[in-house]
């Protein structure tokens, strides 16, 4: 898996934030519309395109898009 | 692989009893007003119903007991075997409630009377023990005994769980036929989420003290004590949108059921998002699951009968049908099973004051 596509799978889970304003160190739980309903929508993206099932500390403890992506990698 | 298939064994009713009394999802004071709207859209619940401070769900279920033993025609001396499978037990350590019921019932004294505490996913646990005991002969006539007064071990100030769910109690059927169909079973288990959903300080790990009945503030309008259920959604819903439908995959695969066909899908009511999701991944169609979340709520491990006696009864009690039923939650439990009903008599929801 890489980086970029996944990026582009954590920023369509989005509705107001624009594309452009999420990247790798994006500290994502600081966005305006980062909300425990994203959250969710987060976790059944990952669950679709990588079949991993994140805990929900997976998501507490993640800091940037980046750290996501490489707990979701080292998962899959 | 833990897969069951069990010979012999026919359910032959379902009931359901209900507390009187409603709960609002959008009337809960810990909902903003956009967080209630939210609510309602994702979870599908609007309503549910709460039992008074002195009802218990043995109580529920001694009701809904009397009235399908009654309108089956049994003999109250002729049942071999009680389950009560649920965690809202009467005395938490113990005596077993079954007992207390096997009394209250006045069934006989050579009966078998067992608790499972299982949460959501006890209707098909439940019913995989009661027919695996019964498949040989010796135990013709079961009453299985299965729900939740989650209202009792829950916060009222806790918005992660207090609107979704609901009470409600039910009473399930069980005879030797040797011209029933087998009941297929997939059952698994997962105790690394353990603490996905608990009640942590109620128990001999971390006992109950004078502390532990402190309300504590978690977050915004998350407030509860130590001794109440705590659930951690987001790992609740990562169980949930994967290992159930392939728990239900699995079982398809290795007892070569046609999912496509099944008449009904009667599968653990979380909420409405987790369901959908559970219902794509299955390509099934919106008539073969029925929802009964928006007026019952999540009522744990009696979401399958609550769903069979409010959306299904007149298929039901009319017809032959083949069934899929899964539960899964907190252990973290999960299991699915493949049953087939014969014109089951199948109550309306009772109400209880």
């Amino acid at each position: 898996m890489n980086l970029e596509s996944f990026i582009e799978n954590f920023a369509e889970q989005f509705d107001d934030t624009d594309l452009s304003e999420i990247k790798a160190d994006t500290k994502f739980r600081e966005l305006d519309e980062w909300s425990s309903l994203i959250a969710l929508s987060v976790i059944a993206m990952v669950d679709e395109e990588y079949d991993v099932a994140l805990k929900g500390d997976d998501i507490r403890s993640a800091l940037t898009v980046e750290d996501l992506f490489n707990t979701v990698k080292s998962k899959s | 692989m833990a897969f069951l298939s069990i010979n012999n064994v026919a359910i032959r009713g379902v009931a359901v009893a209900v507390p009187k009394m409603v709960k609002v999802a959008a009337e809960q004071a810990f909902f903003t007003p956009v967080e209630a709207e939210n609510f309602t859209n994702v979870t599908g619940v609007v309503s549910s119903h709460v039992a008074p401070a002195d009802m218990t769900l043995s109580d529920l279920c001694e009701v809904a007991a009397n009235r399908l033993l009654d309108a089956v025609g049994w003999e109250r001396n002729r049942v071999d075997l009680i389950m009560f499978v649920s965690t809202s037990r009467d005395y938490y350590i113990c005596p077993n409630t079954a007992n207390i019921l096997q009394h209250k019932l006045g069934l006989s004294v050579d009966c078998i009377a067992l608790d499972m505490p299982f949460a959501c996913s006890g209707y098909v646990y439940g019913l995989s023990v009661a027919s695996s005991i019964m498949q040989s002969g010796q135990v013709r006539r079961a009453l299985l005994l299965v729900g939740e007064m989650t209202s009792k071990n829950q916060s009222d100030r806790d918005k992660t769980v207090w609107a979704l769910h609901g009470d409600a109690g039910s009473a399930t059927l069980l005879e030797y036929d040797e011209t029933a169909r087998p009941m297929q079973f997939n059952l698994q288990s997962d105790g690394s989420g353990y603490e996905a959903i608990i009640c942590r300080e109620m128990g001999v790990r971390q006992p109950t003290t004078s502390e532990s009945l402190e309300m504590h503030k978690i977050d915004e309008g998350i407030e509860r004590n130590a001794t109440q259920c705590a659930m951690d959604g987001m790992s609740v819903f990562s169980f949930a949108i994967s290992r159930p439908g392939k728990c239900i995959k699995q079982l398809c695969e290795h007892f070569d059921i046609d999912l496509p066909a099944i008449d009904y899908l009667f599968i653990h009511q979380a909420n409405k998002m987790i369901d959908e999701k559970i219902r794509k991944k299955l390509k099934l169609t919106e008539a073969q699951v029925p929802y009964s979340m928006p007026s019952y709520g999540n009522t744990s491990s009696c979401t399958i009968p609550v769903t069979m006696v409010s959306q299904a009864r007149e298929v039901l009690s009319t017809g032959v049908n083949e069934l899929v039923l899964c539960g899964f939650g907190s252990g973290l439990s999960w299991g699915a099973a493949h049953v087939f009903t014969d014109h089951i008599i199948c109550l309306p929801v009772i109400e209880v004051e």
